[in-house]
């Protein structure tokens, strides 16, 4: 029952982390810091693929902290998604600090921007593994000041500070709504524990030992609760209204960092929307009108976001503003892959509803794959171009590099959606379902939305690769060449190897969303400890 | 006199949306970005107290107010334990909040550093002004 | 005449696979049938645009700004007008309409969902 690795991975990850500023108090051989964060990292990854690994193999998983018993005390919980979307984070947080590495080789600072980057892949772990509505709180703003301070890294570069600022700014106000959220479950439920709320919401056994009955007005401390979190999630993950900070934070940061800002981060809000919409308060529960409507709403604004995303990728003159806006646009598609739960759409379990949720996972790897490589290749670009981040004086860098412009083209036809690459096969499952669950004005939207942005993707490639060299270019070295060729291949084998791993994915999601998913979600995590 | 614990318990709840409300504008609609850091701590101190007061139970009665969750003898009996129970607020919100105060700190201090940069380099606290990254 | 039965997904690897190769092969075709050194002529060492040498020009390409020309400046200029002017105009205080325009949703379907 206990699952060391489960829960051990991140606070010995923040351990890692904050030991580094004192280090670089000792050391001043910034190699040291450079193999220090990759083995801090490729520690992460170990153990985040053994832990998938044992989930596969045994189910779900869960780990007390400090042997105190869910509901008491914080509680982190694995399942096949969420162990998924830890190992991608893990992976391609892999990749991202090898590439720092490269990126800041002279860099004095380089303790703290590692403290940082660890810390921000400590948050997004934390949020992935938790099990703990609060626990996802504390783990949020982990995340989130560690994105900000990466955001305004440069900090003598007035874009750079004003971008942080404003992210800054309404980030708190997110994650305090998200916590005034809380207070009202709190206070209607008595608990936090994902999966006692789970058992509360759906009615499993509904009353509890420690955490007692329900407390008031459950309904509407339910709703508020919802309204609150969807708006703090939706802003974490760059949705519609509160995507003003993305275009902004994204290039000024770090490129590795925007890599990791645009590929994982983001990921992070569209997960707890999963979780708290198809596993806490999920279709079969006792609130499923509510579920209803405000899938609906995010159904509308991942439509929104898709549009406007794409509408916004054809005026960029800015390389990585460019991609910062793809990001919008495809998490606009992942999310409609979400709504498709709405029972106005479709029934729990049935062709569409799976069709769906498997279409918008498997795009949120894609997504994270393509954007990942794209926004590296574009921090080879600049440093070959002499810093310079307009596509006008690019001029025709990924000519005189063949590799960097196969890498280019393959992270292009990857987000666009040509087959054989995986970007193709998760947009015609989400299309594929919507036209399952009689929407084909949806599917033929998303169609629009993929045609859009490629008015966007040919500005990046006509300025990489159709326009002549006008000067010579600065060579790169081996190592981000081979971190991009690592990934290419990644975006190639989620196309080729699509019937498999679309069929895994199916798996896990069925496994996760069904009713006896989410009877086990709770069992697991919370009665088995008490059955001992 | 539980009318009247019941009126000033919903005049503080009244109060605190209302302030939810006041720093809602603060945030959004104020040009300066000191000030909008002062609402964006009004507004993270009035989550506090929301959470402070879910915490709260209503008088048992007059002669016998809450008493704080702390067990003041050393080895409990069971006896002392149901009063305990009986009595006390419930100690998990305040924990809540210890943490939320934490970070919220944090946050302001980052956000204050920023503010000064953005002076510095932009001469100017306007959010009007500072607005160099666009379309 | 036998036929092959494949499903939607399939059929797209294996064509994809198809093209690729038939790509491969032009591209070798190509390669042995093409010129070793190129052929040069005194006529196009010099490009004219519009009556101009191209010295005149500065750049012998398009500029990425102009590329879309007609959709952004021309059928979609009120769009992008109000997109790129209006709405993304880097202003946080313009952006706060539309977030608590949203939040103002969110909370009005909580409140018709309490209601009802």
């Amino acid at each position: 029952m206990y699952y060391l690795s489960v829960g051990v991975l991140v606070p010995s990850l923040i351990g890692l982390a904050f030991v580094l500023p004192l280090l670089g108090m000792i050391i001043k051989n910034i190699k040291f810091f450079h193999a220090y964060a990759s083995a801090a990292s490729l520690y992460a990854l170990v153990v985040a693929a053994y832990n998938f690994s044992i989930v596969v193999k045994e189910g779900v998983k869960a780990y007390p902290f400090g042997g105190w018993w869910p509901p008491i005390g914080i509680s982190y919980e694995l399942d096949e998604v969420n162990s998924l979307i830890a190992l991608l984070t893990a992976s391609v947080m892999f990749l991202i600090t090898l590439y720092s590495a490269w990126y800041i080789r002279d860099l004095k600072d380089a303790p703290y921007y590692y403290t940082l980057l660890l810390g921000l892949e400590v948050g997004m772990l934390g949020c992935i593994y938790t099990g703990d509505a609060f626990n996802l709180f504390v783990m949020l703003e982990v995340m989130s000041i560690s994105a900000y301070a990466l955001v305004g890294f440069y900090r003598n570069k007035p874009e750079a500070v004003e971008a942080a600022i404003k992210y800054g700014l309404f980030g708190a106000v997110a994650t305090t709504l998200y916590f005034i959220g809380l207070v009202f479950i709190y206070a209607s439920f008595g608990t936090l524990n994902m999966a006692d709320l789970t058992n509360k919401v759906t009615l499993f056994w509904g009353y509890d030992l420690v955490s007692g009955y329900y407390y008031g007005q459950v309904y509407a401390a339910t709703a508020i609760a919802l309204a609150l979190s969807l708006w703090a999630f939706t802003f974490k993950s760059a949705v519609f209204p509160n995507h003003f900070w993305l275009p902004d934070a994204h290039p000024e940061a770090p490129t590795p960092v925007s890599a990791a800002l645009s590929g994982l981060v983001v990921n992070v809000g569209v997960y707890a929307t999963f979780r708290f919409l198809y596993t806490i308060f999920n279709p079969f529960s006792a609130v499923s009108g509510l579920r209803d409507l405000i899938l609906l709403v995010t159904l509308v604004l991942g439509l929104a976001s898709g549009l406007i995303g794409a509408l916004m990728m054809a005026v960029q003159d800015d390389i990585k503003r460019l991609l910062a806006y793809s990001t919008i646009s495809h998490i606009g598609l992942v999310l409609v892959g979400l709504s498709i739960g709405s029972s106005l759409l479709s029934k729990p379990g049935s062709q569409a509803f799976v069709d769906g949720l498997t279409g918008a996972f498997y795009h949120l790897i894609n997504h994270s794959l393509g954007k990942s490589l794209l926004f590296l290749t574009a921090g080879v670009i600049i440093y070959a171009a002499g810093g310079t981040r307009r596509l006008d004086e690019l001029g025709g860098v990924a000519r005189r590099n063949p590799l960097l412009g196969a890498a280019l083209i393959i992270g292009v036809l990857q987000l666009l959606g040509i087959p054989p690459f995986g970007g193709f096969f998760s947009k015609y499952l989400l299309y594929a379902s919507y036209l399952e669950a009689g929407a084909p004005y949806i599917s033929v939207i998303i169609n629009v939305i993929s045609a859009i942005s490629l008015l966007g993707y040919v500005r990046l490639l006509y300025a990489a690769l159709f326009t002549t060299p006008k000067r010579e270019f600065v060579r790169a070295s081996a190592l981000p060449t081979i971190i991009l060729l690592i990934l290419s291949v990644a975006c190639l084998i989620t196309g080729i190897l699509s019937p498999i791993m679309s069929e895994w994915l199916r798996r896990f999601v069925e496994a996760t969303t069904s009713r006896d998913g989410i009877l086990n979600y709770w069992l697991q995590g919370y009665l088995i400890f008490w059955g001992r | 006199m539980s009318e009247l614990n019941t009126f000033l318990f919903n005049i503080l709840l009244f109060s605190l949306f209302f302030n939810v409300g006041i720093s809602l504008y603060g945030i959004f609609a104020r040009p300066s970005l000191i000030k909008k850091i002062i609402a964006l701590t009004i507004f993270s101190d009035t989550a506090n107290v929301l959470a402070i007061a879910v915490g709260y139970r209503g008088w048992p009665s007059p002669s016998q107010p809450p008493i704080p969750p702390v067990i003041t003898t050393t080895e409990p009996s069971i006896d002392d334990l149901t009063w305990f129970a009986r009595q006390a607020v419930d100690p998990l919100p305040q924990a809540l909040v210890l943490t939320a105060i934490v970070i919220g700190l944090a946050v302001t201090l980052f956000l204050v550093f920023l503010t000064l940069q953005v002076y510095r380099l932009y001469g100017t606290t306007d959010v009007r002004r500072v607005a160099r990254l666009r379309g | 005449m036998s036929t092959l039965n494949l499903d939607p997904w399939t059929a797209t690897l294996f064509l994809s696979g198809v093209l690729a190769l038939s790509t491969l092969v032009m591209y070798l075709v190509y390669i042995t049938l093409s010129r070793k050194t190129p052929q040069t002529s005194s006529e196009y060492s010099e490009p004219y645009i519009g009556g101009e040498p191209a010295s005149v020009i500065k750049s012998v390409d398009v500029s990425v700004r102009n590329l879309f020309w007609g959709v952004v400046r021309g059928a979609g200029r009120r769009l992008y007008t109000f997109l790129r002017d209006q709405m993304h105009n880097g202003i946080l205080n313009d952006w706060g309409v539309y977030m608590l325009s949203y939040i103002g949703l969110l909370t009005l379907i909580a409140l018709i969902y309490f209601m009802r």
